[in-house]
């Protein structure tokens, strides 16, 4: 029959729904998008769960990440090795971690690991700088660099150890506004993209949404309109 | 950078954590963050989900071991999904949860089931509802292209359209409805009667004969003629009373308490929409709180695809901080000022000032002035032309668009000379633009009232002139419809014959002129005080010309459609950042300015000014208002005496009373809560650095003991990535020293 989809088992489908956010007809779109970076690598079937990995160069050029200053650290982060290199069970993770239906703390645990850039697991005045550098591309001189750097951990810093560690930053971002909306930090959601909106033929498959034990299912996507350019219609969820 | 003696570093640089401090609690909670209490029962029963804690440790086990039953018990679990584990961890999880779940009852599985079904159920029309939601598709467009600070713009722009659809479908239903109805439900309709006295006449406006086609124009641009005996104005309201078979529905108090439902619907809502942007306005309660770590942490929108965009993103960046910089800077300069420099600065505020107040008197004098011009070449039966006659009845309009033009831009030139910090100087600006478009709305009416009650021999017999203003009412509506339609025709012309020519011209030129105008960007604060302007035209016209809350939500949506396409196509987006988190907030402050603004018109003209006696369903009345107090004393006698009692003295002065101790109470309440956060934020960093000094005496105890001990040193380093958590910090375990094969220090167990 046309309609089954081959690319996972039933149990593989229903664990990634209830490890992600994603509803079935997402996942599967998020694995023809991996399976676009590296054709050659990634197989169609993943029924036997392959160990392939996508190195890090390949996963920048998507156009979600590609503009991103911190797309290397957001790789990196979600990647077993710590190299950058993906595994499909990795790459699900991040657009899971970072789509709007992920809730904050989660957010902000991932967040802190993408900023800490030497990884002991504190944002020191280091790990700023290279942040700071990162976002306004050295366009700031250094003397500014190091005036803000000091600013940020003055402001944030609770326990008095010139270090951001995990709980003052939580602290901090609790009361940052602009964390959580949609369209903002550590969301990936939201037009640009015309890549994305081609993949109708997926769309047959997935027709009848079955009903999963262990549901958590927020079946929220918008792809009935091809004209549409929100990326999160083939590839995210919208709210 | 100081020397931090409880880490180490290896020759490639990176610094390695003590895996001590990977083992304490606070760390291992990364994991199990404790949902707070209002979690809903999205929970899959499991005894045990959590997996024992990093490699080795065993104390560290134990202790975390014993928290996280306490936390299970206190809290329910979260949805795995929700855990910062990688996706084998999660999988992991779930066969353990679905293992753990064939051992309960049938019960609790029935339970669980019917749970998650309406769970489901309840996410579905959750879901359905949003996508009811209007130009769902065209704002997120907008969103991934400009950014929230235009989308927020928009949405308010969708708010509007909302509550001016509510307050037409309010006002339709209890003042035309019964009406219209009438006739078909066996009602009999009885009229006020024109008791042939001198204020009671009220010739028609319909045009005799042949009527050119201009005259239909003019008719309809200025709501006169054709239409002004239709249900567009308050005139065409003649009823007193509808018979029904069942009932006498009382038109007048339907009218006025429609009125007073609108006003107050429109408060409760824009209340209800602001509080949470007030609520976090005061948790960052002082005015530069945490702005670097906001701009440097959540600056970033990670939604941003487009080359382009990424770099206006990144210029607003950079922006955004240099003005911070700036602000740093000036706070700086401020502060040593000397007296003398202090004393200039005030004065040159102080003649500022006055010249801001000369020019907004001018503009109130133009205003007036025009006004009373437009009046009296309405009133006169010379004709010039049909141009020149539209343009005077527009001739307030034009005033008021002209003087909300200028004003602006010589507000932003005079602010440079004040010497304020930048963002003040914004607010500041924004304030004199607020007041200046707001106060112009109310120096119409004004001077319109004061040709209203201005009668040649002194005191009016009816109140009003009744010569000139037989139906006074629906005057003031025209003039609201004229205000209402030019600015609708303004709005699309600008767009048209401003905004388009400027993107060609800036494109496509290369002169010095297209390179000092620039291309166009988005002001939002000025196409939200336009907007906030109609909408305070809208309020205060409603009274007199009910229709006119249909007609604005025609206006806006057309309106945001002309928005989005001259967004779309001939602007860029601003390289000043306009601050998405306090937008919403300023939004709706200046239109509960504008609502307030608003309600003193209808007020005053409600009680004070006397009611037409040629029209309007207020014949019967002195004044509008007095439909109620005659209405309450027609009701039965417990009532009334309720109702006196509410509105006694005695009953306001112990409610304003109780209102004060609330508010009292309330304000203590967060002055403590403020000492206490003070509190505890000095406790925690005492604590942090009690935690370094004990983790740095336990290191220098390690030492010690590795050196006495070398053999015990040499450990497995097989449990080198952990299990339950992955991240990158498990992959530094390069040279941990496991605290299993020593004794727990008893200090440092928990």
């Amino acid at each position: 029959m046309g309609n089954k989809q081959t690319t996972f088992t039933e149990e593989q489908l229903e664990a990634f729904q209830d490890c992600t956010f994603f509803t079935r007809k997402e996942i599967l779109r998020l694995h023809s998008r991996y399976r676009e970076l590296a054709p050659h690598l990634v197989p169609l079937d993943y029924t036997n769960s392959p160990e392939i990995r996508v190195p890090l160069t390949l996963i920048n050029t998507m156009p979600e990440l590609k503009e991103n200053p911190f797309r290397d650290r957001i790789v990196e982060t979600f990647s077993e090795d710590g190299q950058g290199n993906q595994t499909f069970n990795d790459f699900v993770d991040m657009f899971s971690a970072l789509c709007e239906t992920s809730p904050r703390e989660l957010k902000t645990i991932h967040a802190f690991k993408i900023y800490d850039f030497n990884r002991d697991s504190f944002i020191c005045k280091e790990d700023l700088r290279k942040t700071l550098n990162k976002l306004t591309k050295g366009e700031l001189t250094a003397e500014e660099v190091t005036l803000v750097c000091d600013k940020a951990i003055e402001e944030a810093d609770l326990d008095g150890d010139n270090k951001l560690s995990f709980s003052d930053f939580e602290n901090m971002i609790s009361k940052a506004p602009d964390f959580l909306r949609p369209a903002a930090a550590l969301t990936l959601t939201a037009a640009g993209s015309a890549l994305i909106t081609q993949d109708q033929d997926q769309d047959q498959d997935q027709d009848q949404d079955q009903d999963q034990d262990q549901d958590q299912d927020q079946d929220q996507d918008q792809d009935q309109d091809p004209g549409c350019i929100i990326m999160s219609a083939s590839v995210l969820k919208c709210n | 950078m100081e020397v931090d003696t409880v880490f180490f570093t290896d020759h490639s640089g990176r610094v390695n954590s003590n895996p001590l401090l990977d083992q304490l609690p606070s760390y291992q909670s990364l994991l199990y963050r404790r949902k707070s209490s209002t979690a809903g029962p999205k929970r899959k029963g499991s005894s045990k989900a959590r997996r024992s804690s990093s490699g080795s440790g065993k104390w560290a086990v134990n202790t975390v071991n014993r928290n996280e039953e306490k936390q299970k018990t206190l809290t329910l679990q979260r949805p795995i999904r929700e855990l910062a584990k990688s996706m084998a961890e999660k999988r992991r999880n779930k066969t353990q949860c679905l293992e753990n779940d064939q051992g309960l009852s049938s019960w609790r599985q029935w339970k669980q089931n019917t749970g998650r079904h309406l769970r489901r159920l309840r996410d579905d029309a959750q879901e359905w509802l949003s996508y009811l939601q209007l130009w769902r598709g065209d704002i997120h467009l907008i969103e991934g292209m400009f950014g929230t600070g235009i989308l927020s713009y928009f949405s308010f722009l969708r708010f509007l359209v909302m509550l001016n659809l509510i307050i037409f479908v309010l006002v339709f239903s209890f003042v035309m409805l019964p009406i219209i109805i009438a006739p078909h439900a066996g009602g009999n309709i009885t009229y006020n009667q024109n008791d042939g006295s001198n204020c009671s006449v009220y010739p028609s406006s319909a045009r005799r004969g042949l009527v050119n086609f201009h005259e239909h124009i003019t008719d309809l641009l200025s709501g006169g003629g054709f239409l002004e005996q239709t249900y567009l104005f308050y005139g065409y309201y003649k009823a007193d009373k509808i018979h029904f078979p069942w009932t006498t529905y009382n038109l007048p108090l339907a009218y006025l308490l429609a009125t007073v439902a609108y006003l107050f619907l429109s408060l409760v809502w824009i209340v209800k929409r602001s509080a949470t942007g007030f609520k976090r306005n005061l948790i960052q309660d002082e005015d530069r709180f945490q702005s670097f770590c906001n701009k440097i942490f959540a600056g970033w929108d990670f939604c941003i695809t487009n080359e382009n965009a990424a770099r206006l993103k990144r210029s607003s960046l950079l922006y955004e901080l240099k003005t911070d910089l700036e602000e740093e800077r000036i706070k700086q300069k401020i502060a040593d000022r000397t007296r003398k420099q202090k004393c200039r600065i005030y004065l040159i505020r102080f003649i500022l000032n006055l010249f801001v107040i000369g020019v907004l008197a001018a503009c109130f004098y133009s205003i007036y002035i025009a006004t009373i011009f437009s009046q009296e070449a309405q009133m006169s039966t010379v004709k010039v032309n049909f141009i020149v006659d539209l343009i005077f009845e527009y001739l307030p309009s034009i005033v008021i668009t002209m003087a909300n033009f200028i004003t602006p831009l010589l507000f932003s030139f005079i602010i440079n000379f004040e010497d304020y910090s930048p963002a003040f100087e914004i607010r500041f600006t924004l304030m004199r633009c607020v007041f200046m478009r707001l106060t112009s709305i109310g120096v119409l009416l004004f001077s319109l009232w004061s040709q209203i009650t201005n009668c040649e021999k002194g005191s009016c017999v009816c109140g009003y002139n009744d010569k000139l203003y037989s139906c006074w009412e629906t005057r003031v509506g025209q003039e609201m419809y004229k205000l209402t339609i030019f600015d609708f025709i303004i709005i699309i012309a600008v767009t048209i014959f401003v905004e388009f020519p400027r993107k060609l011209i800036v494109n496509y030129c290369d002169c010095g002129l297209a390179k000092w105008w620039g291309q166009q960007e988005f002001s939002i604060p000025q196409n939200v005080l336009e907007i906030v302007y109609g909408q305070t035209i809208c309020w205060i016209g409603t009274f007199y010309c009910p229709v006119l809350p249909a007609i604005c939500t025609i206006k806006y949506f057309f309106i945001f459609y002309v928005k989005k396409v001259s967004l779309i196509k001939n602007c860029r987006p601003s390289t000043r950042p306009f601050r998405a988190s306090s937008s919403n907030f300023f939004f709706l402050g200046v239109l509960l300015i504008g609502l307030l603004l608003a309600c003193v018109p209808v007020t005053v003209s409600v009680a004070q000014i006397n009611s037409s006696r040629a029209c309007g369903p207020f014949v019967n009345y002195t004044t509008s208002w007095e439909v109620l107090p005659s209405t309450v004393s027609k009701l039965p006698q417990g009532i009334k005496g309720l109702l006196f009692a509410l509105a006694s003295e005695a009953f306001a002065v112990s409610f304003f009373v109780i209102t004060c101790l609330a508010m009292f109470y309330v304000i203590a309440l967060a002055g403590a809560h403020k000492r206490v956060i003070n509190q505890l934020r000095e406790q925690l960093v005492m604590e942090g650095r009690d935690k370094r000094f004990l983790i740095q005496k336990l290191c220098q105890a390690q030492k010690i003991s590795a050196i006495r001990s070398p053999v015990s040193k040499s450990q497995p380093r097989t449990s080198r990535s952990s299990p339950s958590y992955h991240t990158s910090f498990s992959n530094n375990f390069d040279e941990a020293v496991f605290l299993a094969h020593s004794p727990p220090d008893s200090s440092t167990h928990v």
